[in-house]
């Protein structure tokens, strides 16, 4: 049987297909059901908020003939009264079908009033009709305009009504929808007032007893005029509001809510801040109550509140909860009596509100009463800035369609909240609004949310009790969560989850309560539980992170803290940041660039695979090793400074895929924990672990292309030869070349010969899942990228597997494993030099043009036939093999114990096991391969061995809480090399596989190393009141590669962090969110020492007799040192985190001022002591420098956001003291090239890379005075050179320092934009005020001619283009460091550009998210220089020297396309 | 729960019996790829080890700068055309000073041989050797590696620290010993060492070692001999009759001799000959005991470096030194390719068959002169890392030279000319077989028999058979003293080159103390001029 419940649910769009075709067969079979459908349309056009079209007249029709008909079958029959003809009998609405009989009674109502409107027709006499309380009605009127009436009301409808005007008496309220007729205008007359439109949609509510009228227009414009002559005409215009009142006077508010005062269409009432003497009237009106007042403080009560509900007990139950009363009833008279009101529990505290963060997309909320979320689920994003309580909670009801009732007696309504909120729940967001009122959302049966005096827990202490337990996880990730607080809202009940989110609560009383989850970093979680005698109730939580991520917990070494409690300078960023949703990165470091503030990443070159030198504030060593301290999942992974080499650079082996969070140490008091190895920073890097809960399996593949950023343009054959010849005529010497030969040289292109497009693939899989007992990650990654230069790639595949298991709630171990193989081919490439040593690309710019690379008989040509003999780039690249390989095995196994629940105890072993391998073949046919080919085989194994065992406390000492910490450490590492090499094999074949086959062999090699560190740690971190917090950190490390007399080093540190935000004070502002001040001094160390560099070593020193070799031992390597020890840096860290403007903006800003001392320098000895050099403990320098990161929201509404993060820090380095030296020259390895060979200077007072050499002021000119007493150094076109010590000559002493490889800023720029499913991501990385030594161009741009040089010496100095920079051709020209070859290394660089789109669900069956990306790197590079790239530093790690450009690898630019599948 | 307390205390006693087991001796290191000073000089071998030592630091007289620099600035010699690096080829333009590394070789290698022969010295009386008379070999050998490197020192540098034990040693800030001091000091480590060492070896050294290439009683006397010239022409000493009396005793110890054959005195399968009294030896079977000092005279149209066979092409003679050998001089023969014989090479192919005329240019020719091609390796330079050329520091030729010279100055110059022609019969006998008209014998064509004549001869013959041996350079500066002018003038009119760079001043006869010394130690005073 069809309803008519059914048939509003077909009207409301909301059956099924099937259910609808039902109806629609139905109706069929009967027109009259037909009818009764479009009345139900109609009646839900009236009430509703749809603006279908309605065809009034049509409907009319239809209403007529179905009046003709019988009634339809299964209506529900209900007699309208009016008190002309009955007296009306007060109603109670039903309770269990409510809307299908409110609505069948309208649609009744109408067809009954139609019925009595046609008997009377066509001289209708003066009707009257009438609502009870609580019961509403609807009529069309002759003209087809229809009211519909509310409850208590009284309309009268003239005899003479349509004949001259159109006039209605109104008392109550009702709802006009006016048929136009601009002839008889349409006038509605109430005690104070009368209505009159035209053609238009209005309500009008004049009840007695509220001495006022108001109109309030749907659509179309109405007049409104008072009952006195004198009164104003108010023209009201749609969704305006009309209020004429007992005196007559009128206001008009404009852009009411138009839903709000029509809600008594739709069987709801609705009131806005409304007195409460207005809400009673109405109640008593709807549901025929007699309300009295017992407490005369009440009478001023305003209050906004709702009611759907057909229970006059649920509504009064409502409104006394929201006004804090108790009532009593008897029969219909309500009495409202006041409770007492416990002290204090109205107060607003003066804690702070909570801030939560935003999610990133929000969903579009859908204003429907159908939604089926319960209110307090719904989502809501708000962002508000001072505004009353009041505005935020209407907000919230706006948003989210969701009811609030409360009062200003309970609430403290003109509180002032700033909050900014992305898609939470309703209820968390309350909560958040609401904290620290003492007032608790509860939610009652209608679904509106009463905003009610919290519970007081303790009053049921003496009940009988039961308990909550459950389990917090990431709701995306499934991992358990630690340190969330669960809290029953409402009474002091909290606590906190352990690591594996486990929580429990004991001794709660019976109840129905509202459980609330929070952590930091996340959106809080509620869900409601019922707590029964001595049961325990399970309550699971699944947390949503939150993207602007205000206070995340971050790793901080051996242990984790929220942001909030840091008080050292930690930088973090997200696996989202360099991982493949921003750009497939191959090696790690290079994807870090640019992305935490004060971390510089300076690529070695663009070759794959390449390292990167990475400096956290800036270099803090001469000689040692700068570069930071890595640790992964725990285990130090100590990175050589040759990072490009695979062996030295254990981030080459991690699969950026892999990472869940790298968290950068900076300052001494984060570092100290890391003792003698945290000067340079640390660098904690934490990989994925799986989560209990579904299965997931998440696929992840890119592939694309490279080509080469940039190309340098070089001389055509023609060119060069010309080149040439102008050189040596220059330097009066015979030109080579003559005009015949020049005529006819054909042009090869080398460097288009060494260059292709190259492909990058990635392809990661992951599973992860398990139970609470055995947590598991399995994933397997493989990258390959093919070079843009011939000869080079870079492969890596890996396997990882990480398992976490609770053998009990108190003990608990993981896993950490993995596998990874990287290999490297770089045959010819790898950046090394230029000149006759140059390689790749390099040796391609400078190959002869002319010259084919291979001779008629097809073998190649093995070196360039100019005077520089290049060695033929092609060839190398083709022929050679120089394979770097790595395979290692990282693993680690740790157990938890908590001996109470404050104390808990942890201990790790770990094992790091490497294999190396070099392959160096170079076949007969190729220079390198001499007569018979040459090859050397290098094998390595290294293996680190941690343990780590520490005791942890966290729990309350005194007035604060306490996180202490106390551990022992032992690192072993012991490795080991062989190679050899042979030459001259029988055959190009077995390569270095059958090195015995040689017939020259060279000696074999083979090392050994052992080096120990133990090590002592503790630190304590004290909080009290959330607002103080204090960190004490010391290490005591005793090291094996120390001096004799300086074994061990205790490395102390101390913090202070003022979280200022949380003082009281800092309430009555709204700038700032949140602000913290922290301030640390600290020292650590570089472990810096060799392994054996103290001792007093003897060396081999070979000698021969005939062919007879004889080893002989003397002392070798430096003069022995006892005293050597680490090099110590003490660091002052100035410090601010701050939100603003409701955490749109948040910033970290820290300034420091580190010295570094007993600096390891490697000091020149007199060689009469036998030595050339001792290494001492000697020297100081220093770094100061300030670090912002800035995090902006720009836009967040709706689907669209915008964000950015800036971060951008300067350093300023300086050396302070060379233990007596003044300065110390040094040479790169264009050593041999350059003439002098040092192109860089140490000098006091100077920073560290500080390029040396001539300054060049322009060029000498015909006329120009010389001022040297040598005329030829004054020849035209030569490069002026500054005579900077005035004794008319130039030579070495006449260097300067020509700029510095440190830029003065750098940092990184990146947007976020997600529009829907579309994101996109815009990187910049940026360096500004650093130089470069274009070495490529001492062979490019010199003019010299001795080898190809690039397309700049066109401009070349003639005696008839003289106004140029580039000197005339000379081949006699000294290659001296020029101040022409340093150039700007500015740059601004459009790093990587990253379109995303997450694909809808069901797209790929089965999938739980999935998306594509178009990612294009290195896309566009502002800047000066000239050589490929400004991003290269030739000389890898070495902090002695700054960006220098050897012919270095170029960079290319990525295109990637890219799928990432959950299932 | 009690399995988990038990699981747990397991782990924590676990962990604290970590704790205590951790042992600090982790810390002690243990270098088990090398020894340390601690455990060293306890044995004769030792001894012997850490004497063999001495002549690994010797090694370093054919580094570059050691080698080239003299070479270079000699007149006899310049640098290739089309040599790049002025780094390389300053020597030839006297482009040096006290920073730039070319002349401060000599420093670093003779300090080196000083320091290990100190240790022998000091350690190797305390050593209760069983092989008495090794031991007393290797203290003699050690003094006479020390006084040789003094003569080097004074030699190029005058003035130097002078420093006889490793605790002297141990003061950074030595001063510079007046060179007579040091002189004295010379004469005193060789004369011992003439007396105490073999005039010959036995065939191994008692630890197992062969013996060819150690020093003998004749490398002692030549040193001496060489001190005395050097005293008598540079510091016009006047002590000619030391001179000429330890050349003698070389002349007359009938273990040296005069090989038949010029060219064949170098080659590598004539390691040992007994013209040979001091080399640097270079096995050339691995890179341990080899040399790259041929591979500046080996033609760069070879190929350059790196296994193609060739050399670096640095060093070609002079056009005046070329065209200044008599007529028919064996010493002047010039070959074609790897293969010849010559004692000069001027056109063909490298063993790797890089020959002419392949290209355009620059290399269709021995474009830029004749190379030097007497140091020839065995394997004609296939493999240009291994080269088993010994270095020749002292050979029987200079010994009849330098007595020839010390009686010509001693006024006997009736005694001093039939040395010469000695020399010259050599040349003029090619393989040894021929009969060549050329060189004659001094004073059979007219020449003037006067002091001053037959002092040029003298030095003639000398550049001619030493020539590219590193003798040149000294007897320039040497013979200054006696004729002041004589140094430049003969630069100025022999090698253009000196010219280019406008480096031609007196000081540079002496060579600069290194920079990096005197910033080491500033108690080191610069010589003038630098």
């Amino acid at each position: 049987m069809i309803q008519a419940s059914d048939l509003l649910r077909l009207v409301e769009g909301e059956c099924s297909p099937a259910e609808a075709a039902a109806i629609q067969a139905w109706i069929a079979a009967d027109p009259a059901r037909g009818e009764l459908l479009d009345e139900l349309r109609a009646v839900w056009r009236l009430t509703g908020d749809l603006t279908r079209p309605w065809d009034v007249g049509a409907a009319r029709g239809r209403l007529l003939r179905a009046r003709r008909g019988a009634p339809p079958p299964g209506a529900p029959t209900l007699q309208l009264h009016s008190r002309a003809t009955a007296p009306p009998r007060p109603r109670r609405w039903g309770t269990a079908t409510v809307w299908p009989a409110r609505i069948a009674a309208a649609v009744v109502l109408v067809v009954a009033g139609a019925a009595v409107w046609s008997h009377r027709s066509p001289s209708a006499p003066r009707r009257e009709y009438v609502t009870a309380p609580g019961q509403r009605a609807a009529l069309t009127l002759p003209d087809g305009s229809r009211v519909l009436l509310s409850v208590g009301t009284r309309l009268l409808v003239p005899r003479d009504y349509g004949v001259v005007a159109r006039a209605v008496e109104l008392e109550g309220e009702a709802y006009f929808v006016v048929r136009h007729d601009p002839a008889r205008p349409f006038l509605v007359r109430t005690e104070h007032g009368t209505t009159e439109d035209l053609g238009t949609e209005f309500d009008v509510r004049a009840y007695r007893e509220e001495q006022s009228l108001q109109v309030v227009v749907a659509t179309g414009r109405v007049t409104l005029r008072g009952i006195a002559a004198a009164d104003s005409v108010l023209m009201l215009r749609p969704r305006e509001r009309g209020v004429i009142d007992s005196s007559g006077s009128a206001t008009i508010t404009s852009r009411v809510s138009l839903k709000n005062y029509l809600a008594w269409t739709r069987g709801t009432l609705r009131f806005d801040d409304a007195p409460l003497s207005s809400v009673l009237a109405q109640l008593e009106r709807w549901y025929d109550l007699d309300i009295q007042i017992a407490d005369p403080s009440l009478e001023q009560e305003r209050l906004t509140i709702s009611f759907t509900t057909e229970s006059a007990d649920e509504a009064v139950t409502a409104l006394a909860k929201v006004l804090g009363v108790r009532f009593t009833r008897a029969d219909r008279v309500v009495r409202l009596a006041p409770v007492i009101t416990v002290a204090g529990l109205l107060v607003v505290a003066g804690t702070p509100v909570r801030l939560y963060a935003a999610q990133a997309s929000v969903r579009p909320v859908a204003l429907q009463d159908a939604d089926p979320l319960s209110p307090l689920d719904r989502t809501v994003s708000l962002a508000l800035d001072r505004v009353p309580l009041k505005a935020a909670l209407d907000a919230v009801a706006r948003q989210t369609g969701v009811r609030i009732a409360y009062s200003r007696r309970v609430v403290p309504l003109n509180r002032r909240v700033s909050l900014q909120l992305g898609a939470v729940s309703v209820g968390a967001a309350l909560d958040t609004l609401l904290q620290g009122t003492g007032v608790a959302p509860t939610l009652d049966r209608t679904g509106q949310i009463l905003l009610v005096t919290a519970p007081d827990g303790t009053s049921r202490s003496a009940r009988q009790t039961g308990s909550v337990t459950g389990t917090v996880r990431d709701a995306g990730s499934g991992a358990p969560l630690a340190s969330v607080t669960v809290t029953v809202v409402g009474t002091r009940f909290s606590v906190g989850t352990q690591a594996d989110g486990r929580y429990a609560i004991s001794g709660v009383p019976p109840g129905t309560y509202r459980l609330r989850a929070r952590l930091l970093g996340y959106a809080p979680g509620d869900t409601s539980v019922v707590v029964q005698d001595g049961q325990e109730t399970v309550a699971d939580f699944g947390l949503r992170g939150s993207a602007i991520e205000l206070n995340p917990v971050v790793a901080v070494g051996y242990a984790n803290v929220r942001k909030s409690d840091l008080t050292g300078a930690v930088s973090s960023v997200s696996a989202e940041q360099f991982a493949t949703k921003a750009a497939p990165t191959v090696t790690l470091s290079s994807g870090l660039q640019g992305k935490a503030a004060g971390v510089h990443v300076i690529d070695n070159s663009g070759m794959p695979g390449v390292g990167a030198r990475v400096r956290i504030r800036g270099n803090g060593s001469i000689n040692a090793n700068s570069e930071p301290l890595y640790v992964i999942d725990g285990l130090p992974a100590e990175q050589g400074s040759n990072s490009t080499d695979p062996k030295s650079n254990p981030l080459m082996s991690v699969d950026p895929s892999e990472i869940q969070s790298i968290d950068v140490l900076k300052d001494a008091s984060a570092t100290a924990i890391y003792g003698a190895r945290g000067a340079n920073g640390v660098v904690l890097i934490t990989t994925r672990r799986g989560q209990a809960g579904k299965n997931r399996v998440t696929l992840e593949s890119s592939a694309g292309t490279q080509t080469i950023a940039k190309t340098i343009p070089v001389l055509n054959a023609q060119q060069f030869m010309l080149l040439s010849n102008d050189a040596r005529a220059n330097a009066n010497l015979s030109k080579l070349y003559s005009d015949a030969q020049i005529a006819a040289a054909p042009t090869y292109d080398y460097p288009a010969m060494m260059l292709r497009s190259g492909l990058q693939a990635n392809q990661t899989i992951s599973l992860s899942g398990g139970e609470q007992r055995l947590r598991y990650l399995l994933s397997g990654n493989f990258t390959r990228q093919e070079g843009i230069e011939l000869g080079s790639d870079f492969n890596r595949y890996g396997l990882r597997l990480n398992l976490d298991g609770d053998v009990s709630t108190r003990f608990r171990w993981g896993t950490s494993l993995s596998m990874t193989r990287v290999a490297r081919n770089a045959a010819g490439v790898e950046n090394a030099a230029v000149g006759n040593s140059a390689n790749g690309i390099q040796a391609a710019m400078q190959f002869a043009p002319f010259a084919a690379p291979r001779d008629t008989a097809g073998n190649w040509i093995k070196t360039s036939p100019s005077t520089e003999p290049v060695p033929n780039p092609i060839a190398r690249a083709t022929e050679e093999t120089d394979l770097n390989t790595t395979s290692r095995m990282l693993g680690s196994i740790f157990g938890e114990f908590d001996i109470t629940p404050a104390l808990r105890v942890k201990s790790t072993f770990g094992g790091s096991f490497q294999f190396n391998g070099i392959h160096f073949f170079a076949p007969r046919t190729i220079l390198d391969g001499g007569a018979g080919g040459s090859g050397w085989i290098y094998s390595s194994q290294g293996r680190v061995l941690t343990n780590e065992n520490n005791v942890s406390f966290h729990g309350t000492v005194g007035p604060g809480s306490l996180d202490a910490l106390a551990g022992f450490s032992v690192q072993t590492t012991d490795s080991e090399a062989v190679q050899g090499n042979a030459a001259n094999f029988p055959t190009d074949v077995t390569t270095v596989y059958n090195l015995g086959s040689g017939s020259q062999l060279s000696p074999a090699g083979s090392g050994v190393i052992d080096a120990a560190i133990l090590s002592y740690l503790g630190r304590a971190n004290y909080v009290i009141a959330d607002k103080y917090i204090f960190t004490l950190t010391g290490r005591r490390d005793g090291s094996s590669v120390f001096g004799t007399n300086h074994k061990w080093a205790f490395f102390p540190s101390g913090a202070f962090a003022w979280r200022i935000g949380n003082e009281g004070f800092m309430q009555s502002q709204s700038l700032f969110s949140d602000l913290k001040l922290r301030v640390s001094y600290g020292k650590v160390g570089n472990q810096a020492v060799n392994p054996y560099q103290s001792l007093s070593r003897l060396g081999v020193a070979w000698y021969s007799s005939g062919a007879t070799e004889i080893p002989a031992l003397a002392p070798g390597g430096g003069m022995p040192n006892p005293d050597l020890k680490w090099e110590e840096k003490t660091e002052l860290n100035v410090g601010v985190d701050a939100s603003l403007l409701n955490n749109r903006v948040t910033l970290s800003l820290d300034a420091y001022h580190a010295k570094t001392t007993d600096l390891l320098l490697s000091v020149p000895v007199p060689s009469t002591t036998g030595f050339s050099s001792q290494l001492r403990n000697i020297g100081s320098l220093r770094n100061r420098g300030v670090e912002l990161s800035l995090s902006t929201v720009n836009v967040q509404r709706g689907d669209l956001s915008w964000r950015s993060t800036l971060n951008i820090a300067a350093n300023r380095n300086k050396v302070l003291d060379l233990g007596g030296q003044t300065e110390i020259l040094l040479a790169p390895r264009t050593g041999n090239f350059f003439s002098p060979a040092e192109t860089y200077i140490i000098r006091v007072g100077e920073p560290l890379g500080s390029i040396y050499g001539y300054q060049v002021n322009g060029l000498w000119q015909q006329g120009d005075q010389c001022y040297l007493k040598n005329p030829k150094d004054c020849t035209p076109g030569e490069y002026k050179i500054a005579d900077t010590n005035g004794d008319s000559a130039i030579t070495a002493a006449d260097r300067v320092i020509l700029g510095y490889g440190d830029p003065k800023f750098y940092g990184g720029l990146s947007n976020t934009l997600t529009y829907g499913r579309f994101s996109l991501d815009v990187f910049f990385s940026f360096n500004y005020g650093n130089k470069i030594i274009n070495a490529g161009n001492a062979y490019g741009g010199l003019a010299i001619g001795q080898a190809n040089e690039r397309a700049i010496v066109l401009d070349r100095w003639t005696p008839t283009h003289t106004d140029t920079d580039v000197p005339r051709a000379n081949a006699a020209r000294p290659r001296r460091l020029y101040s022409p070859l340093v150039e700007d290394g500015s740059y601004l660089r459009l790093q990587t550009l990253t379109l995303g789109y997450e694909l809808p669900p069901r797209v790929i069956p089965g999938a739980g998210t999935a998306r594509l990306f178009l990612t294009g790197q290195n896309l566009v590079t502002f800047t000066d220089y000239s050589g490929f790239d400004p991003d290269v530093n030739s000389m890898g790690g070495d902090p002695r020297f700054g960006g220098i450009d050897i012919g270095a690898y170029p960079h290319s630019r990525v295109w990637n396309f890219g799928v990432s599948v959950t299932f | 729960m009690r399995r988990t307390v038990s699981i747990g205390s397991s782990a924590l006693a676990l962990a604290a019996a970590l704790v205590v087991c951790a042992c600090t001796d982790l810390l002690t290191e243990d270098p088990k790829g090398f020894t340390t000073t601690d455990t060293f000089y306890k044995t004769g071998a030792d001894l012997n080890s850490a004497t063999i030592a001495i002549y690994n630091s010797l090694r370093g007289l054919q580094g570059q700068a050691q080698w080239t620099t003299p070479e270079l600035a000699s007149d006899q010699t310049r640098a290739d055309n089309r040599e790049p690096n002025l780094g390389t080829s300053g020597p030839d333009f006297l482009d040096w000073d006290a920073s730039t590394g070319n002349t401060g070789g000599y420093w670093g290698t003779a300090y080196a041989m000083i320091t290990r022969a100190n240790l022998v010295l000091a350690n190797g009386p305390g050593i209760d050797a069983p092989n008495a008379q090794m031991k007393a070999y290797n203290l003699a050998e050690a003094k006479f590696m020390r006084g040789y490197a003094y003569l080097w020192l004074v030699k190029v540098y005058d003035d130097v620290p002078l420093l006889l034990s490793p605790a002297e040693q141990a003061n950074p800030r030595p001063t510079r010993s007046p060179v007579e001091q040091v002189d004295q000091a010379i004469i005193k480590d060789l004369t011992e060492a003439e007396a105490a060492l073999p005039a010959t070896w036995p065939s191994t050294d008692g630890y197992g070692d062969p013996t060819q290439g150690r020093v003998t009683q004749g490398a002692a006397q030549m040193a001496l001999a060489d001190l005395y010239q050097w005293r008598s022409s540079f510091m016009l000493k006047n002590e000619w009759q030391q001179a000429s009396d330890w050349a003698d005793s070389v002349i007359q110890s009938g273990v040296w001799a005069l090989n038949n054959d010029y060219l064949s005195t170098f080659l590598p399968k004539n390691k040992g000959n007994k013209e040979m009294i001091l080399v640097i030896a270079n096995s050339g079977v691995t890179t341990n005991t080899r040399s790259l000092f041929q591979l500046f005279y080996y033609p760069r149209d070879w190929g350059l470096d790196q296994g193609q066979g060739g050399g670096w092409g640095l060093i070609h003679p002079t056009t005046w030194f070329y065209n200044s050998y008599l007529p028919g001089d064996y010493r002047r023969d010039t070959g074609r390719g790897f293969a010849s014989q010559g004692a000069y090479v001027w056109s063909g192919c490298s063993v790797s068959n890089v020959c002419p005329a392949t290209s355009p240019a620059p290399n269709d020719t021995f474009a830029d002169g004749p190379m030097p091609y007497k140091y020839h390796k065995s394997d004609n330079g296939a493999n240009w890392m291994l080269n088993d050329v010994d270095t020749p520091l002292y050979r029987f030729a200079e010994a009849l030279l330098m007595y020839a010279e010390a009686q010509n100055e001693l006024g006997n110059t009736a005694v001093a000319v039939p040395y010469v022609n000695m020399i010259r019969a050599r040349a003029r006998k090619g393989t040894g077989a021929e009969s060549r008209a050329e060189p004659h014998d001094y004073g059979t064509a007219g020449e003037l028999m006067d002091k001053l004549s037959v002092r040029e001869a003298i030095y003639m013959e000398r550049a001619w058979e030493l020539a590219f041996e590193g003798k040149r350079w000294f007897d320039l500066v040497r013979r200054d003293s006696e004729e002041p002018g004589y140094w430049a003038n003969s630069l100025r009119a022999h090698d253009p080159n000196v010219e280019k760079l406008h480096a031609l001043a007196d000081f540079k006869k002496r060579f600069p103390i290194p920079q990096t010394q005197i910033n080491a130690n500033p108690a080191l005073t610069q010589n003038p001029g630098y």
